[in-house]
């Protein structure tokens, strides 16, 4: 796991750096506010409470990512994801305390060790044409956070499948509010993923692509940038070439394309505004009728 | 492409032998494990657990269900590939047998969490979405069936995403202790399953409420069924115990949300469940909190394999840094935590242990665990020769001997 929030940037960035250093047979990082070393995160986050998200992703490999980020495709990690968030819970996820998640999404590429605040590196190994599904959380009352991947469910290249993170309707193990993952494969069969629970039952969504890269590159914004990736889905929460809506489920339990109002402004690496033209904004690399 | 920075760095010698029975084709990989200094944690600590085997993370994914083997030493899990469904045996010196009970046409992408058991005759049953197996290790012999399609649980389902109302994958499965039944549970459904060995029928269990969901099942030594239930319409607190014999039913009401996910036989007539407030209760239904250490962490990721366990008469949980083995009869929160005995988990995901590309060319040293935290479990079990069996980091089995 790259830790991605905010509070935790700086020094999982110096933890990164330190970590490159440790590799004898990793090149130094270049200096610069976005350059080697720096953790990319174009995000898109709800502002609503959420209880769940359906939508789809497509293979990482795409030269354009999410926002302007360009993916050089040089086998570095390179995720997307869909996410439920917990934030300020009243109690510890991880050593920081702010967060919990649960995460379902594809990817490439490996992660390195950031263990700033946790355990937890993600295995998105690369197989060739195929990137692996992969499921990460931390949640209430653990240190650790957990990241599988499930390298008998995988997506080709070029080539998008639904994902699922909801709410289950109720209680896991330890007692909070439990979310389910599921992704439907290549072969249209519905996946499970894994079991993980929150604090809430509803919080906040996100969607976002990530790089991390060892190469110097420019600053990303989470602005449309084209082609296209394509979260959407269609109203029924299902994947197809001409559908680029994303589906939420609210706290009543109904799921509907997301029409809020989130906006794309002052988007920077390690900050996530919502965005403005939703829900085409959730489409880059993607069919679009209109364009965007 | 760097690799990822734990694993299998363990020499290991691999025989595979092809067994064909009954038009099957069964591959019986064993595998010795060699004793690796990094992954031979806090060497002169007893209590220290030891990683044994770790599946082949490049074909498989995490590890699905883990159980005890109820007649010995070992454990039994199930994994996948995209082509393969796995069941393995591991023993406590790390050597593996593993039989691909669901290959080419007959493979089954689980749709639902699953459920693997293990009877008192030592075959093996899984349960994946609608299908049941059985595999009898010592011929390699699979046999199938498919499992009635179960009528829909509304109150369930009006929570799932549009693709999943009318799927009903198998959650958890239990064999009776004369090996004659399999009672099944599935997702969003109103009803447990009961398999009929001897005959090849189904019967169907009603659950007690509408918006009733069986989250997990176990049989006590004298075969009365728990069915640990989660009431959807009632806000899903997973706090109540079905329990049936012989017709006569009951329901106990658990004291912490979130236990019946955890329910495990206890003796010859009653269960222990929950995972971070456990209880015992009796055939009839009462209820006796246990005193605990204070600190069972249960499962916030995860599963359903039962993250609490009974060993040597003890009970064993999940905590933060591995497992704790107490009394289950402790009198008070300080006495349990004085008689707790931790095992503590090897650090298999270390900073010196990162991948880079010295490690992907395999010229790196194993480097030193000094400095890395242990990793929380997500599995748990216990095996009927006194060992505690869990899975670490999603892929890596870890034993050790209870106190």
């Amino acid at each position: 796991m790259i830790s991605r929030h905010p509070g935790r940037s700086a020094v999982t960035a110096l933890v990164m750096t330190l970590s490159l250093l440790l590799l004898s047979s990793t090149p130094a990082s270049a200096s610069g506010t976005c350059s080697s070393s720096t953790y990319y995160e174009p995000a898109q986050t709800s502002l609503a409470s959420y209880q769940g998200v359906v939508g789809d992703l497509t293979d990482p490999s795409a030269a354009q990512l999410a926002g302007s980020l360009s993916n050089d495709n040089d086998g570095q990690h390179q995720l997307l994801w869909f996410e439920m968030l917990n934030e300020n819970p009243e109690g510890s996820c991880g050593a920081d305390q702010t967060e919990c998640w649960q995460q379902v999404g594809v990817g490439m590429g490996t992660v390195e060790w950031s263990g700033s605040d946790f355990s937890c590196s993600s295995y998105a190994s690369d197989q060739g044409s195929t990137y692996n599904v992969y499921y990460e959380g931390i949640g209430p009352g653990a240190d650790d956070c957990y990241d599988y991947s499930y390298t008998g469910i995988s997506i080709n290249e070029d080539s998008a499948i639904p994902f699922d993170l909801f709410y289950d309707g109720g209680v896991g193990g330890s007692g909070y509010p439990q979310f389910d993952g599921e992704v439907t494969d290549s072969s249209g069969t519905l996946r499970h993923v894994n079991y993980g629970q929150l604090y809430y039952s509803t919080d906040h969504v996100k969607v976002a692509s990530e790089e991390w890269t060892g190469s110097t590159s420019t600053c990303v914004t989470a602005t449309n940038g084209s082609p296209y990736q394509n979260f959407g889905t269609d109203d029924g929460g299902n994947w197809s070439s001409g559908n680029y809506k994303m589906q939420l489920e609210d706290s009543s339990g109904s799921w509907g394309a997301w029409t809020g109002s989130p906006n794309t402004n002052n988007a920077n690496p390690y900050w996530y505004d919502p965005l403005a033209n939703s829900p085409a904004d959730f489409q880059t690399n993607g069919p679009s009728p209109s364009g965007l | 492409m760097r690799t990822r920075p734990k694993d299998f760095r363990r020499g290991w010698k691999v025989a595979v032998a092809a067994l064909s029975l009954a038009g099957v084709i069964v591959v019986v990989i064993t595998v010795q494990h060699r004793p690796s200094p990094l992954l031979t944690a806090r060497s002169g600590t007893p209590s220290a657990a030891e990683v044994v085997y770790s599946v082949p993370q490049l074909s498989y994914s995490p590890i699905q269900q883990l159980v005890g083997d109820p007649a010995g030493a070992g454990a039994w899990f199930w994994d996948y590939t995209k082509t393969e469904d796995t069941v393995f045996h591991v023993s406590q010196t790390g050597s593996v047998q593993s039989w691909p009970v669901l290959t080419g046409s007959d493979y089954v992408g689980a749709s639902g969490s699953s459920g693997l058991a293990v009877a008192n005759d030592g075959t093996v049953w899984l349960g994946i979405n609608s299908t049941l197996l059985r595999l009898d290790p010592s011929t390699s012999q699979v046999q199938t069936w498919t499992i009635p399609t179960a009528s829909d649980n509304a109150a369930a389902e009006s929570f799932m995403p549009p693709n999943m109302v009318g799927m009903h994958p198998v959650t958890s499965i239990a064999v009776n202790p004369s090996d004659t039944a399999v009672a099944i549970a599935e997702e969003n459904a109103n009803a447990v399953e009961i398999f009929d060995v001897t005959t090849g029928n189904y019967s169907s269990l009603a659950l007690p409420s509408q918006g009733d969901i069986a989250v997990a099942l176990a049989y006590s030594g004298d075969g009365t069924l728990a069915v640990g239930l989660s009431n959807i319409s009632a806000g899903g607190s997973a706090n109540q115990l079905l329990l049936v014999s012989n017709g006569s039913d009951s329901t106990a009401t658990l004291p912490a949300a979130g236990s019946s996910w955890s329910t495990a036989p206890e003796g010859s007539n009653s269960f222990i469940v929950g995972s971070v407030t456990p209880s015992v209760v009796s055939e009839t239904g009462q209820t006796t909190t246990l005193a605990t250490p204070g600190n069972l962490l249960g499962s916030p990721i995860g599963n359903s394999s039962a993250p609490l366990g009974i060993v040597n008469g003890n009970s064993v949980g999940i905590v933060s840094s591995g497992v704790e083995e107490f009394p289950i009869g402790a009198s008070s929160v300080a006495a349990a935590a004085a008689a707790a005995t931790t095992v503590q988990m090897p650090a298999v995901n270390c900073p010196s242990n990162v991948a880079g590309s010295a490690q992907q060319s395999g010229t790196s040293s194993a480097g030193s665990t000094a400095g890395c935290a242990a990793p929380t479990p997500n599995m748990l079990a216990t095996d009927a020769a006194g060992n505690i069996w869990t899975v670490i980091d999603g892929g890596s089995i870890a034993v050790a001997p209870a106190s």
